[in-house]
């Protein structure tokens, strides 16, 4: 009988593969991290011991965690409005009719996007040495400031650096997407707004603005997902230093489990973090559905 | 009409130069990483800093290839992103065919169920893969990293390839069906010859994501034998005084192969990810 149901609809054994790698990689060890949220393990527990809630009472008067959710808003604020202003202005800039040589343009801004991270902060890591980086020589040369700034070591500095790096390596993306978006406006809706005697500046808010703006925030959506849960940045370009003054939440939950090794309270800190996405996931699942019937 | 011409000129010039700056912007470190690879120390250490290169040496370029675990770890990235890539595709174009092509009980909460997968942070994963690895005696192996990375390949592939498979018209198939075709057959000999482009995109979406994957590799790892890149080249800023012109060098043996596939599957690529990310 269940043979013929699958003979039948044999649309779930296509889809079981899939199924079952997600439920071992992902399903699983969430709820494996929502039971470890619950339960004391660390170096010093032998095994798992029930704590019911205490875990998160504990972690809601650290005050390196509430630091951290601190750092994690300005880290996320701070680099997705810049992603997005530069990479609209970047794709309003190339979709213009008088630009020539697009693809060349699109393929050397899509560079920072498409080199692995590992090495992209890196870069900038010797970028913003105190003493021999490119930064510092061009702010001496363009008269801005005589004494070194210690980027990545200087606590002032530390988060803006990481930031700009978040928003070099991901403006292209926002790029290539509201370009795909700007493509499909209809041009006899532009045809029509000449007509009512809208030009330039006007065309550009009363037609094309409104018709990506959905587009727009799905992006946004993705580019906060995306910054809230970004690992490597921080872990290269800072480690979290100096004085914890970049230890985002991902960072927090890190130190906890692998240099800490405590994983009660890391699970706890991790169900935090998913929960804060999760709530973003669903907004944004409203708009792409939306989106998908268009 | 003199006037309007003119606020044309400016427009075009400004608009150029505004890109200008964002191309400077954006090709400058990768530059700056090329420059870097081919000085000695001596120079790299200079200030200010020269864009010129006076003495071009390979010494770099020597002593990463033939003198440090970058090989190694080239080789291992190979293995884990080949068989992770391979395997990701055949999940995914089959379940990107049944998700395009059947109604099923589920299939919906299923289908939405993939995209939160391609929020869900690393970081909440990491601990409780590595916990359980550690238990199956698995850490340190191509086959934790492998498994590990599916997580972040599968969800989004299945996607881009749904939404790919659902541009191609049934009838297609359904020819295939009277001619006797199975709906597996159908699927091999019909649907993945025309969807070559979207199969391209997908590959190269998983191929760059695995290639630059850096915290499961961090944790899952301990050993030179199956450590991957990006694992490696961190490493380089182990020590006290960094090697920076062995770093960059070494970061260019990374790039290059990204980069080639980029810019050969470039078109394919950039339309796959869009559709797959902004219409679901």
């Amino acid at each position: 009988m269940r043979m013929f149901k699958f003979t039948r609809n044999p649309g779930m054994l296509y889809v079981l593969p899939a199924v079952l790698a997600i439920a071992c990689v992902m399903v699983f060890p969430l709820i494996y991290t929502f039971v470890l949220g619950f339960n004391k393990s660390d170096l010093y527990t032998d095994g798992w011991k029930f704590v019911g809630i205490s875990q998160y009472a504990a972690l809601f008067q650290n005050s390196d965690f509430i630091a951290s959710i601190r750092h994690t808003v300005v880290w996320t604020l701070s680099s997705v409005v810049f992603q997005f202003l530069v990479g609209f202005m970047a794709a309003v800039l190339i979709n213009q009719d008088f630009i020539k040589m697009k693809w060349l343009i699109r393929i050397l801004l899509m560079i920072p996007w498409v080199l692995p991270s590992v090495i992209s902060v890196n870069i900038w890591k010797w970028l913003y040495h105190p003493d021999f980086g490119y930064i510092n020589y061009l702010i001496k040369v363009l008269g801005l400031s005589d004494t070194p700034i210690n980027w990545v070591a200087d606590e002032n500095y530390a988060m803006l650096s990481a930031v700009i790096v978040n928003v070099w390596k991901m403006f292209p993306l926002v790029m290539l997407m509201i370009e795909a978006s700007l493509q499909s406006v209809p041009n006899e809706l532009k045809d029509a707004a000449k007509v009512d005697g809208a030009t330039g500046i006007r065309e550009f808010f009363t037609v094309t603005v409104p018709h990506v703006s959905s587009t727009c925030y799905t992006i946004i959506l993705l580019l906060i997902i995306w910054t809230l849960n970004a690992f490597t940045f921080i872990f290269v370009l800072t480690g979290g230093g100096p004085a914890n003054s970049t230890e985002i939440l991902s960072m927090f939950i890190y130190k906890s489990a692998f240099q800490n090794y405590d994983f009660g309270m890391a699970g706890a800190a991790s169900v935090v973090l998913f929960v804060i996405t999760a709530v973003l996931s669903v907004v944004y699942m409203k708009f792409v559905m939306k989106g998908g019937d268009n | 009409m003199r006037e309007k011409r003119s606020g044309l000129y400016t427009r075009v010039t400004l608009s150029y130069l505004i890109l200008l700056v964002m191309i400077v912007f954006s090709v400058f470190p990768a530059l700056w990483m090329f420059i870097t690879s081919l000085k000695t120390p001596a120079e790299n250490f200079t200030t200010p800093p020269k864009l010129i290169v006076e003495h071009p040496t390979f010494a770099n370029y020597t002593r990463v290839l033939f003198d440090s675990q970058i090989p190694r770890a080239f080789l291992n990235s190979v293995v884990v992103t080949v068989c992770a890539t391979a395997l990701t595709l055949v999940v995914a174009i089959l379940a990107g065919y049944g998700f395009s092509r059947y109604r099923f009980k589920g299939s919906r909460v299923l289908s939405s169920g993939l995209l939160y997968g391609q929020m869900m942070p690393g970081v909440v994963i990491i601990i409780p893969l590595y916990m359980v690895f550690s238990k199956l005696q698995i850490i340190d192996t191509y086959l934790a990293l492998i498994i590990a990375d599916l997580a972040i390949t599968i969800p989004m592939a299945v996607m881009m390839l749904r939404s790919f498979f659902q541009t191609i018209p049934k009838e297609l198939e359904e020819a295939a069906k009277i001619d006797g075709c199975t709906g597996l057959g159908a699927l091999f000999r019909i649907i993945i010859p025309v969807s070559l482009p979207g199969i391209i995109a997908v590959s190269v979406y998983a191929f760059l994501n695995i290639w630059e994957e850096f915290l499961f590799a961090l944790n899952l790892t301990n050993s030179d034998t199956v450590r991957t890149l990006p694992i490696s080249i961190n490493n380089f800023s182990g020590e006290f005084v960094i090697d920076w012109g062995a770093m960059m060098s070494a970061s260019m043996v990374v790039s290059i192969p990204v980069l080639l596939i980029f810019l050969l599957c470039n078109k394919f690529f950039v339309k796959g990810l869009s559709d797959g990310s902004v219409k679901g």
